[in-house]
């Protein structure tokens, strides 16, 4: 039971959505595993509750490798990893961060846009869409809009999303094979925030290999770091090459402490991470 | 509002107000206890039940957004006197002490033995992740899945 009240309304067309979300603390859902989080604790209290689950537009899903991969808003975490091979297959370390969201419950009622709007600083899938350049599709009563995900968060809970405006869709360019890993430092191995979280790509591994790295709960926002991408690419991946990559992300990273662990603690997995990453996918040259 | 559902194969039409949750609606309106509130936040599981075909925490799912939906209880799994072979193995294997999340624990093994009806330890692992038990240690509670597989035909 929540302990107070409000309206709901489930409009079937994309059009009458975003009329009700024009309404004053209108919010909408399509997983709820966090609005509903927020407003039982009374942080959250919508007057008008707009579920978007209805809108067929919300629910198209689409991937070649010439377009990349969109998929629209309301695409529950666990469907698109589990329904869509290619998630999978061309997107390595989104598929391991979607994995690693929350339990198996949540998974199957949370969305991957859910997930963003959060914009939590623990996002366990902005890391890896991050690296892989995704964009954001939104769409208000004033028209539509496309936004860099490195330019959606602009600080813990909060994002470029203006009032009656959501996000529709999310498109990830395919640049090519790749290789990736999402790794999670968390308290307990499952559903847990993680303390630190780091997405690692490599696109192209074998050929020109362009390394991308992000990071949550390190920042106000979970952030990449084009610095240390810009250090390594085009050097051998000696250790001597990586460790100086690592120490990059390390000095480019500002967590704080808090229940999850000491921003001390932070800086340093920033730093091990990385070589613990690379030397798992084998691209660290033998030898020191 | 008014809304319909189907719970253990059965139509029902319930007065639920937007600010109850379908945990709310199955305990308090239909009387189904077996799925329990711990956490109230999608934490600890002992409210899973399954939701078209899928286990979902119902403390998070707002009673209206269930119109439409087949749901799944622990109610619905008994037939008669006979027990489910999943609520057998958990039984036989002691894998319950208080048994608050014991409904969550036979709901989530449900859904996971009909999509993947013998799975390794980490498929498990995973897709029970999601439910907690503060009694049994978990060993117990992995003998009970093993063995719910083994009658239900899925493991050698």
């Amino acid at each position: 039971m929540i302990t107070f009240s409000y309206d709901y309304v489930k409009p079937k067309t994309l059009n009458e959505a975003l009329d009700a979300l024009n309404e004053d603390d209108a919010y909408p859902i399509l997983g709820g595993t966090d609005l509903i989080v927020k407003m039982r604790a009374g942080r959250v209290k919508p007057k008008l509750v707009v579920d978007l689950k209805s809108i067929d537009e919300l629910f198209h899903v689409d991937f070649s490798k010439e377009s990349g991969l969109t998929f629209g808003a309301g695409l529950k975490l666990n469907v698109l990893i589990e329904e869509f091979d290619y998630v999978k297959e061309y997107y390595p370390t989104l598929y391991q961060g979607i994995r690693v969201v929350g339990g198996y419950q949540t998974r199957n009622r949370g969305t991957v846009v859910g997930n963003l709007c959060n914009a939590s600083p623990a996002s366990d899938t902005a890391p890896a869409l991050l690296t892989y350049n995704a964009e954001l599709n939104l769409i208000s009563k004033n028209g539509e809009r496309t936004v860099k995900i490195t330019e959606f968060f602009t600080g813990p809970g909060k994002t470029v999303l203006e009032k009656g405006e959501i996000v529709k869709s999310v498109h990830i360019p395919f640049e090519g094979e790749n290789i990736g890993r999402y790794y999670k430092v968390s308290r307990i191995k499952a559903v847990d925030l993680s303390t630190i979280g780091m997405a690692l790509t490599i696109i192209d591994p074998d050929g020109t290999r362009d390394i991308r790295v992000a990071l949550a709960s390190v920042a106000p926002t979970p952030i990449r770091i084009f610095k240390a991408e810009e250090f390594i690419k085009g050097k051998e991946l000696t250790m001597k090459n990586v460790e100086e990559f690592a120490q990059i992300i390390h000095d480019s990273v500002n967590p704080i402490t808090d229940a999850r662990g000491t921003a001390e603690y932070r800086k340093r997995m920033a730093k091990i991470l990385p070589i613990k990453l690379l030397r798992e996918m084998k691209m660290i040259k033998e030898g020191l | 509002m008014k809304i319909t559902f189907t719970v253990n194969n059965e139509n029902v039409e319930v007065d639920v107000k937007p600010n109850e949750t379908l945990l709310d609606v199955l305990r308090e309106k239909l009387y189904l206890t077996g799925a329990k509130e711990g956490c109230g936040n999608g934490e600890c599981g002992a409210c899973t039940v399954i939701y078209n075909g899928r286990p979902v925490n119902s403390c998070l799912v707002l009673a209206p957004e269930a119109e439409g939906a087949v749901i799944e209880t622990v109610e619905g799994l008994t037939k008669g006197n006979n027990l489910h072979p999943i609520q057998e193995a958990f039984l036989e294997t002691n894998a319950f002490q208080c048994g608050y999340c014991t409904p969550g624990f036979i709901m989530s093994t449900k859904a996971m033995l009909e999509k993947v009806p013998n799975p390794t330890k980490e498929v498990i692992v995973e897709r029970l992740a999601g439910n907690l038990c503060r009694c049994t240690g978990y060993t117990v509670i992995l003998d009970a899945v093993k063995l719910a597989a083994q009658k239900m035909g899925g493991a050698e």
